[in-house]
């Protein structure tokens, strides 16, 4: 699926004492099968154009694409439910949305309400649990006992379950410990190079964006500022400078490697294990 | 004295096996002491403990010397005071500025000088643009920095943040830590209790304790835990970044001298 936004702006609390607009004029297509990050400072609007996606907002001004659904203002969306089927959105802290008296009441709660039939539904909570990396002892376990990384995995279950082909997750890690972040982390990556789902990453980690990304999208106060790919974006000190983000340290020390030997390529550098790699050949 | 002291504490829900069982653990007032551990070792739990929002099974907790029950427990809560993981479970006004003024109106704080003290609190976490806004409006992160305003204009003798940047761009989570380290310079006497995994800000504490299922694991300096790689590992944290860098170097048998400045390191290879 193809997400095309064209001149998209989003205003909160429309000719209200709280109005505020949140997203301005926003042009970008997103292919499918592409590991795409948004990035920007808390209150950029990442949040807003991705619930801009799949119609939980409707945008003010300009419309969204998904393959044959438009949203947009006055236009009644058709068969909405189908595409909030394709499209999955893990939210922030997706946890305070579990609500079943057991986990897999819980994760089967979308399917269902998707029409799954009773065959489908059958062994699905487990399926689900597995590929988040729980086993079935978690099933019957309400989640409210649940430790928070635990919880999120079981909120990510509930998305999985119902599979959508595009994934769009607002800050899936934010949180949780460091080893259960890269967990979460290479699942996202496992469902992008082996399923072929497209995946959408909301996030502050620009170590995950340079590891994970093929494409990220940068916001400054609900504008589009570039839309590139993660090592032209943090080279780029200008517009980094801009945005109010830092580059990985390991990218900066990546440059620092390159005046010393002009042969590495800094391309090549997505994470640790791939920057000694790089300098392993030059030296 | 201890700010806030465990002796023996066992908590579970719903008499299930415990989450906690037979706890230590003491941290020391004025300091700024960092709680270490993976998800569902036990952090946020003591946090609620501590504040008496859960109850123990067993055992006593001791918050400045004072005994924590149910006739206290008013006295305890003007005394502590906790920036949740998520904010939403703790706002009430229906703009920011009702909101910072609902703790200073508990505490009884006058009226005459409550506005100064809620702008001056905004400016330092950056929100003073946002004080007639709703806080549903916010974003996750704007909220992490008006929650944290409104209990620190209370000046708390401690203050527990459970996860309390969790939200924040790393910038951002810088610009807090240094409102608090500003804070603490200004109020010696003030306890700081950090619930985190974020390996960084445990850098700059006075004492590091690791917890892990509901134990604590270790209790020491910065610099005695925080590069023992074997002692992270098998408590699912992680190393500093220059370690985990210098550990990949010498498997690669790439010749350096350990260091822990990263432009020193970049000098060497």
């Amino acid at each position: 699926m193809n997400i095309k936004i064209s001149h998209l702006s989003y205003t909160y609390a429309m000719n209200q004492p709280f109005q505020y607009e949140a997203l301005t004029d926003i042009n970008a297509s997103i292919k499918s099968n592409d590991f795409i990050a948004i990035i920007g400072q808390t209150g950029s609007g990442k949040s807003t154009l991705i619930q801009n996606l799949n119609g939980l907002l409707i945008p003010t001004m300009g419309k969204v694409e998904v393959d044959e659904f438009v949203i947009q203002k006055k236009v009644k969306l058709k068969n909405i439910k189908q595409l909030r089927k394709k499209i999955g959105i893990v939210f922030q802290f997706p946890e305070y949305q579990l609500f079943e008296e057991n986990v897999e009441k819980d994760i089967l709660f979308g399917p269902k309400n998707f029409g799954f039939s009773e065959e489908q539904l059958n062994g699905l909570a487990k399926k689900s649990l597995e590929i988040v990396g729980l086993d079935e002892t978690f099933l019957k376990k309400s989640p409210f006992e649940l430790s928070g990384g635990e919880k999120r995995r079981v909120a990510i279950a509930g998305i999985l379950a119902f599979d959508p082909e595009i994934l769009i997750v607002d800050e899936p890690t934010a949180g949780l410990d460091p080893q259960t972040a890269n967990k979460i982390m290479e699942l996202f990556n496992h469902l992008h190079k082996v399923q072929k789902k497209t995946i959408i990453l909301v996030t502050h980690q620009m170590d995950d964006v340079l590891k994970y990304a093929n494409h990220v999208l940068a916001l400054k106060n609900g504008k589009l500022e570039a839309y590139t790919t993660p090592i032209k974006l943090f080279m780029d000190d200008k517009l980094m400078q801009h945005l109010q983000v830092e580059a990985p340290i390991l990218l900066k020390i990546a440059v620092e490697i390159k005046k010393k030997y002009p042969a590495f390529n800094i391309s090549k550098v997505r994470d640790i294990d791939s920057f000694v790699q790089q300098l392993k050949d030059v030296i | 004295m201890d700010a806030i002291k465990f002796e023996n504490v066992t908590f579970g829900y719903h008499n299930q096996t415990p989450i906690i069982e037979n706890l230590n653990l003491e941290i020391k007032k004025g300091k700024y002491t960092v709680l270490l551990g993976h998800n569902g070792s036990g952090k946020s739990t003591i946090a609620k403990l501590a504040i008496g929002l859960l109850e123990c099974q067993d055992g006593n907790i001791f918050i400045d010397g004072i005994e924590l029950n149910e006739k206290n427990l008013n006295q305890i809560r003007s005394k502590v005071a906790i920036v949740f993981q998520n904010p939403d479970n703790q706002f009430i006004g229906s703009t920011v500025r009702d909101d910072m003024a609902f703790g200073l109106e508990n505490k009884c704080v006058d009226p005459n000088l409550m506005d100064a003290m809620i702008e001056e609190y905004a400016k330092k976490v950056n929100m003073h643009e946002f004080l007639d806004t709703e806080p549903t409006n916010l974003s996750g992160g704007q909220k992490q920095r008006v929650a944290l305003a409104g209990v620190l204009a209370m000046q708390p003798d401690i203050l527990i943040l459970d996860e309390a940047t969790s939200m924040l761009d790393p910038i951002g989570k810088k610009e807090i830590f240094d409102v608090i380290q500003e804070l603490k310079v200004k109020r010696s006497e003030m306890t700081i209790l950090s619930i985190t995994h974020h390996i960084e800000e445990a850098l700059f504490a006075d004492e590091i304790i690791i917890l892990n299922n509901g134990k604590v694991v270790k209790v020491g300096l910065p610099n005695d835990l925080l590069y023992d790689q074997n002692l992270l590992n098998q408590n699912a944290l992680e190393a500093p970044f220059i370690i985990q860098l210098e550990e990949k170097l010498k498997q690669a048998n790439i010749p350096f001298e350990p260091t822990l400045d990263v432009k020193e390191l970049v000098k060497q290879l």
